[in-house]
């Protein structure tokens, strides 16, 4: 028979030996889920911040003084299984705990089907060691204390946000205004577990998942209307991911961007995916959005339309359900992760900058350009691309192309009269 | 809730350019950013005065600004016809009424580089097509296509 693991956070048990020690608390009854057929089983002492998956199943954890014996493990175990539990079918997971010689010692054991088999019990360790693997590389220290600010959680800013939270990002503002729906299920992170559920929450579960100890913030709010609350969700970040889907509310996230002077990576998916684009704002020391996003850019690259809501918004009234229906036309999940990749590349550049020791340095020296340039296939504006071929001289698909945009000083959102003194006779200050 | 600094430079600029080119216009409820319009007479090539009304969105310049027609009220367009029961129609450039008011459909895609003073402009040229559809009972998007 394959050994049965059981895995705990060890944060959980360390409070509840500490709880023991003072107290004398010696019995806790746990939350446990278990996943294919008996096979592994996770046991919290209190409700975890992550997803909980597997199917529920009872148990318990017991301090005892000393760990006992195989023989008396099991009387115990089988004691506290008829007491506690009685002859319920379920799975039952008892953890027995004994502090010895400073060491915690721990025994697991799980009744399934009338038998008791013992199992190998497993600690999901502190945050100081979950991302050791990328030190070296990632200045982890750093990336913990950093905050993140992700506007749009479509399938776009969920998957940035993960890879962040992957590489060690320590806090998130995850905001969008969305729900999961079944439109959603074939491009988004989440699935249909999470449908009707934010996406903040439900994205939040995820990051998580990955990390327990990083700190999210949720905001299920239209930034377009709640301007006064986005901006006090987002004036403290170190960096801001515009990842929403119409140019009203990458506009108004420039302006904060401008605002606050925090440097903002706006992406986004043109039309059927067949492409994309990314930009970074470094406020006043490159183009900002509107510098580059003028009307002529944007009818030789129009956004993806991958919803109703959004189509809605982009067209006039008169402009009929059936019309604007027409124009959604949405792309495949992979055409969108070259462009969230990118994203999060450009965002680990910016959260290392000025971090020596980070092994993303020669990155940076690439990625100077402040807008990127993303071809999935030949078609609409990529239509004239040659074939890919051998060379690589040439724009083909699958293949970053950097541009150099310069700020137009001109810009009425960024250029010289933005930066104007206000008047001594201001009308405008409340 | 007020203005942020970043918009009340964006505003202290259109107001200057207002001024200038037309100093009619008033500001009314300026520091509340739920409630500030701008509005002013603006006469035609014929001499007929009309009052257009433009609502300054809490996220300006980020979103389109509403523009409407306050006066003549109610505003008439041939044989006499109350504009207002045309509601939402690309014939004759208007969306669905403000406050009762017909409002008029100037930039499809809004951009923040684009001005108070580009939207009254437009509402301007607009007028000038009301005045040419009163005349002939053409719809304004046939002068409209033709002015551009």
């Amino acid at each position: 028979m394959s050994t049965t693991f059981v895995y705990m956070l060890e944060e959980q048990v360390q409070a509840a030996y500490e709880s023991f020690r003072t107290f004398q608390n010696n019995f806790l009854p746990g939350i446990a889920c278990g996943f294919d057929g008996g096979d592994v089983f996770h046991v919290y002492t209190s409700a975890p911040k992550v997803h909980i998956a597997g199917y529920p199943c009872h148990s318990a954890i017991q301090f005892l003084i000393r760990m006992p014996d195989t023989e008396e493990s099991l009387a115990i175990v089988t004691k506290i299984c008829k007491t506690k539990f009685g002859n319920n079918p379920k799975p039952v997971v008892i953890v027995l705990l004994a502090a010895e010689e400073k060491r915690l010692e721990h025994r697991v054991f799980i009744h399934i089907s009338g038998q008791f088999r013992e199992g190998s019990l497993k600690f999901i360790p502190e945050q100081s060691e979950l991302y050791s693997r990328s030190k070296g590389l990632l200045e982890t220290s750093i990336l913990e204390n950093c905050r993140v600010g992700i506007v749009g959680l479509g399938s776009g800013g969920s998957t940035v946000a993960l890879e962040l939270a992957k590489a060690g990002v320590g806090n998130f503002v995850l905001i969008d205004f969305d729900r999961m729906e079944l439109a959603n299920i074939s491009r988004h992170i989440c699935g249909i577990g999470d449908l009707g559920r934010y996406k903040t929450k439900a994205v939040r579960d995820l990051l998580y998942a990955r990390n327990p100890y990083i700190k999210v913030k949720t905001a299920e709010i239209n930034i377009n209307t709640n301007l006064e609350k986005t901006n006090s969700l987002l004036k403290d970040c170190d960096l801001i991911i515009a990842a929403t889907d119409n140019d009203r509310s990458r506009f108004n996230l420039n302006q904060i961007a401008l605002q606050y002077r925090i440097t903002t990576i706006f992406g986004r998916a043109i039309t059927r995916a067949a492409g994309g684009d990314v930009l970074r704002v470094r406020p006043y020391q490159g183009p900002c959005l509107a510098c580059i996003f003028t009307n002529d850019f944007l009818k030789s690259r129009p956004d993806e339309i991958s919803q109703f809501r959004q189509a809605r918004s982009q067209n006039p009234d008169y402009v009929s359900e059936e019309e604007v229906k027409a124009t959604i036309q949405v792309g495949l999940s992979c055409d969108i992760l070259p462009i969230s990749n990118m994203i999060v590349k450009l965002a680990l550049v910016e959260l290392s900058r000025g971090c020596e020791a980070s092994g993303l340095v020669s990155l940076a020296e690439d990625l100077v350009a402040d807008f990127y340039i993303w071809a999935n296939r030949r078609e609409l504006s990529y239509a004239n691309y040659l074939k890919m071929g051998y060379g690589s001289k040439t724009p083909s698909i699958l293949r970053w192309y950097g541009a150099r945009y310069d700020r137009d000083l001109t810009c009425f959102v960024c250029g010289d009269q933005s930066q104007s003194f206000l008047l001594e006779d201001n009308i405008f200050a409340g | 809730m007020g203005w942020s600094s970043v918009q009340q430079r964006r505003l202290q600029a259109e107001r200057k350019i207002l001024s200038r080119f037309f100093p009619s216009f008033e500001w009314i409820s300026p520091n509340d950013n739920n409630n500030t319009k701008v509005e002013g007479n603006v006469p035609t090539n014929l001499g007929n005065n009309y009052t257009l009304r433009i609502y300054v969105p809490s996220d300006f310049p980020n979103s389109r600004p509403d523009m409407v027609v306050t006066s003549p009220h109610p505003l008439r367009g041939f044989l006499g016809q109350d504009l207002i029961h045309y509601g939402a129609t690309s014939k004759m450039h208007t969306l669905k009424p403000r406050d009762g008011f017909v409002k008029i459909c100037h930039h499809k895609d809004w951009q923040p580089n684009l001005t108070l003073y580009l939207v009254i402009l437009k509402g301007r040229i607009w007028l000038e097509a009301l005045e040419a559809h009163k005349r002939s009972g053409k719809y304004i998007a046939d002068f409209l296509c033709e002015m551009q």
